[in-house]
């Protein structure tokens, strides 16, 4: 049986066009990530990249956002949330790492694609690279963080973090310096990285578009993570980087705001397809285990049964979460301003409890699958890694709140 | 400035050999094990850097023979009555290096406590396997087989089990058992082990405590077959596999203690399988200690060390109280261990539960606690650089072993609500 099917997502009907391409996305999951699994486990080049390029490219998923004059599907319009939510739990149930890499991609090209912001230059720029080049193309985020030193003088914050770079405009041109500088994904593998900005002179927050190839931008060596394993990570510096302006994609706070509220949106989505994949597997697990010696089903025992009521009710109310702020963002809330900085409060909000709440769940199938929840063999371990490491790219969850303290309760000094 | 050392050791618990070997132990974590535990989890199948580790401290630095009795070539730890706090000392210190080699270090000893502990000593038995751990310089390890492939929890569950479900069988044939059956995930499995206890049935499906049989098999007799290492989440250092025993043969006094008293005195081994899982997670949650002191004092929020925002110290504050407790917990439970005379046999119901008790503690609080100091690291809590999720992969398996947390929730309340039918 399909499991999506037990846990609704929303009172609507889902359209047919979105009905199809969750069809065809659950094809792909199956044959050619899942199917390949055992055998190929978290290989980059044996699994990751050939399923990549068939989600990207061949399905044309990387497309999907620019509009149709630059040669993409021309999904740009905030309606998509509902297709997005929809088509990232179906990828985030094959493998969390690519449905991630997706959600950023997305997020990133959100900045600049949406027909509220489109910027033709910045379409035309980049639509070879995501429509035409027939290679898999992904975006990659770096955010405002901690600071790895403490600066002498003055110090322009956002809201309360390190900015990672700074930007000034000189002539036609921008010039971005900065080191040091950890993206959320993909450092050794993007095309394109979305830095967020100090503009020097304004001393504006600015989010700037840099092309992989542009000199004086540097990768670290690749670094190790718990999990994620579909994109090699590593650290930025970037030596006065020189881009044309067209690449200041926006400046302020509100464009800010919109593109963090879609890269929540698909790493909520994202969550709740992998702890679909958690629930499937425990399913499975429930019905075949026997405990206490007494011919007594996993899923019949009490204790056991409660705890894997709790992981579908987890997974029930994540989902509805999920699907409300997708129906909250296709209302077009994140046009203007005001909405936009309620709507990216919101998608903080449940992004947040959503990664909470599948960690706790996850948790709890890893405790009832005993040694098998723990074998790579069993694939759930795989999930539990990466649905961690995907909420510790998502910042600190004690300053996140200080966002949320900031908005509800106007705390002018966190 | 303050260090782990800080830590609450309840002084008037330790034991003499306590803060002696607590140093060595240190030294060696710090100098063989710390500077290359990033490099473990891609040496889960081979062991080339892990295994001259594991070689410096129980052979060389002989702790592989600490169990055996003096005469014997050993340090005389299972007749002492500092078992519990001396083991906790040095299984914490292995743990605070890596949790994987605390297990296949600390399980070394598990199916042993059967033969060395007083009042159940086997002087034969331990005569006869006291050469292979304590005259050489290489590790040696040893295996507890208990787990079967229709489930772990029912074996440990001895109370109402009884040793029904057990399918490996033991039949004496003259003066040998032939022991037949199929065990999976033992610590030191995986080929790598030298001497197995196994848990056996002398007649599959009875609940008469005279069949639960505890059997010593030297790894390399005819009709002993060990699979692969398994690939896991985490706990590299620690191989296990499957173990297959196929018309295997071993004398009859291989047996550990008898009828009834292999199932009384393996209640034993239960209860120093809880004590250790208490000090891993114990040792692991003093590392992230040091790991998150040093990360939070060079990492800035406002241009202040992070341990300074109000909001992050909570969290901080909260890995400190759990470590605190944890710590003292654990030593507490070593001691009633040690000390029969005030908190009866170890293998006595009620010490078995609270070491379940305590356990499940330790777990569930250590790793709630380390998934929310990964949060406060952000990115860095998930890059193997900081070690901190590692402690984290390695530690959920503590978790779950030994019956899992369902079975040590059904124990407590069997035993503090007298329930009859759990
Ligand atoms: C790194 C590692 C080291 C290990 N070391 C050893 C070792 O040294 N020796 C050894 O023999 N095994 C070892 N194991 C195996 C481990 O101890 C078992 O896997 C564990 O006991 C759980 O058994 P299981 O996996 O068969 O799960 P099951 O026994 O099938 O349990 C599945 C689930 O059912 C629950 N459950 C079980 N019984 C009940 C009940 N009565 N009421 C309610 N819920 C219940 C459990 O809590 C669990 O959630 C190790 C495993 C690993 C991964």
């Amino acid at each position: 049986m399909d499991c999506f099917s037990l846990i609704p997502c929303s009172s609507d009907q889902p359209h047919e066009s979105d009905i199809l391409l969750t069809q065809t996305l659950k094809r792909w999951a199956e044959t050619e990530v899942m199917a390949k699994r055992l055998e190929n486990r978290e290989d980059l080049d044996l699994l990751i990249k050939p399923a990549l390029h068939k989600l990207f490219v061949d399905l044309e998923m990387q497309k999907m956002i620019f509009p149709e004059q630059y040669g993409g599907v021309g999904l740009n319009k905030p309606e998509v949330a509902q297709t997005l939510a929809l088509s990232l739990e179906q990828i985030g149930r094959a493998d969390t790492g690519i449905g991630y890499l997706y959600a950023a991609t997305f997020a990133l090209c959100s900045s600049f694609a949406m027909d509220y912001n489109l910027n033709d230059e910045l379409c035309k720029l980049l639509s070879p690279l995501f429509c035409d080049s027939g290679k898999s193309a992904v975006g990659s985020l770096v955010l405002p963080s901690y600071a790895s030193e403490i600066k002498t003088g003055p110090q322009i914050l956002f809201q309360g973090r390190t900015y990672p770079a700074a930007a000034k405009q000189l002539d036609d041109r921008l010039i971005i310096k900065g080191s040091n500088l950890q993206p959320l994904n993909a450092g050794c593998d993007a095309e394109i990285f979305g830095i967020f900005c100090l503009l020097e002179g304004s001393n504006e927050p600015a989010l700037v578009v840099i092309p992989a190839n542009t000199p004086g931008l540097s990768r670290g060596e690749p670094q190790t993570r718990t999990g994620l394993a579909a994109s090699l990570n590593c650290k930025l510096t970037l030596d006065q980087v020189a881009v044309p302006e067209t690449c200041l994609i926006s400046r302020g706070e509100t464009s800010w705001q919109q593109l963090l509220s879609w890269f929540y949106l698909g790493v909520a989505a994202v969550t709740v397809g992998s702890l679909f994949a958690a629930f499937e597997i425990l399913r499975e697990w429930g019905e075949n285990r026997v405990i206490k010696g007494k011919n007594s089903l996993l899923k019949d025992n009490p204790l056991t049964a409660s705890v894997m009521a709790e992981v579908s009710q987890e997974l029930l109310l994540d989902r509805l979460l999920l699907h409300q702020l997708a129906g909250i963002i296709a209302s077009r809330s994140l046009e203007e301003p005001a909405r936009a900085k309620k709507t990216s409060v919101a998608a903080l909000s449940v992004v947040s409890q959503v990664t909470h709440s599948a960690e706790k769940a996850i948790n709890q199938t890893m405790e009832l699958m005993g040694s098998a929840g723990y074998a790579t063999e069993w694939n759930l371990e795989r999930y539990w890694r990466d649905i961690k490491t995907m909420q510790l790219h998502l910042g600190s969850w004690e300053l996140n709140k200080m966002d949320l303290a900031r908005f509800f309760y106007r705390s002018a000094n966190l | 400035m303050r260090t782990i050392d800080d830590f609450t050791r309840p002084r008037e618990f330790v034991s003499p050999i306590d803060d002696y070997f607590g140093r060595i132990v240190r030294r060696w974590a710090d100098e063989e094990v710390i500077p290359n535990r990033r490099r473990y989890d891609e040496d889960w199948q081979e062991h080339l850097l892990i295994e001259p580790a594991f070689d410096q401290l129980m052979g060389k630095l002989g702790l592989q023979r600490v169990l055996f009795p003096e005469d014997l070539g050993g340090w005389g730890l299972g007749h002492s009555h500092y078992i519990g706090s001396a083991s906790f000392r040095l299984m914490e210190e292995v743990a605070r290096a890596d949790t994987g080699m605390a297990v296949a270090f600390g399980v070394t000893f598990w199916p042993l406590i059967m033969i060395c502990n007083e009042p159940h000593l086997n002087r034969r038995l331990c005569e006869e396997f006291a050469p292979l751990f304590c005259q050489t310089e290489k590790a040696v390890f040893a295996a507890n087989a208990m787990t079967e492939p229709q489930g772990g929890a029912d074996i440990e569950n001895m109370e109402i089990i009884k040793g029904a479900t057990i399918q490996t069988t033991a039949r004496l044939e003259g003066d040998e058992w032939v022991i037949n059956g199929h065990k999976l995930w033992p610590t030191n499995s995986g080929g790598i082990c030298s001497l197995f206890g196994v848990v056996c049935t002398t007649k599959p499906g009875s609940t008469d405590l005279n069949d639960f049989a505890f059997i010593f098999v030297p790894a390399d007799r005819p009709g002993v077959t060990q699979g692969k290492p398994y690939q896991k989440a985490g706990m590299a250092a620690d191989k296990n596999g499957d173990i297959w025993f196929d018309q295997v043969r071993v004398p009859s006094h291989y047996r550990a203690c008898g009828p009834g008293d292999d199932f009384k005195y393996f209640k034993e081994v239960i209860s120093f399988g809880n004590l250790g899982s208490i000090a891993f997670v114990s040792g692991a949650l003093l590392n992230v200690f040091e790991i998150i002191k040093n990360f939070s004092e060079t990492n800035y929020h406002r241009n202040l060390p992070l341990k300074e925002n109000d909001a992050l110290a909570g969290v901080l504050a909260d890995l400190a109280r759990d470590t605190e407790i944890i710590r003292i917990l654990g030593y507490q439970y070593a001691r009633m261990l040690d000390r029969p005379d005030l908190y009866g046999e170890r293998w006595n119901e009620e010490l078995v539960t609270k070491g379940r008790v305590y356990k499940y503690f330790a777990c569930d609080r250590a790793l709630d606690i380390i998934g929310k100091v990964m949060n406060l690291m952000e990115a860095s809590g998930s890059d193997r650089r900081w070690d901190i999720e590692k402690h984290w992969r390695d530690l959920k398996i503590v978790q779950l072993w030994m019956g899992g947390k369902q079975l040590c929730q059904m124990e407590t309340a069997r035993w503090f609500y007298e329930c009859e039918t759990l």
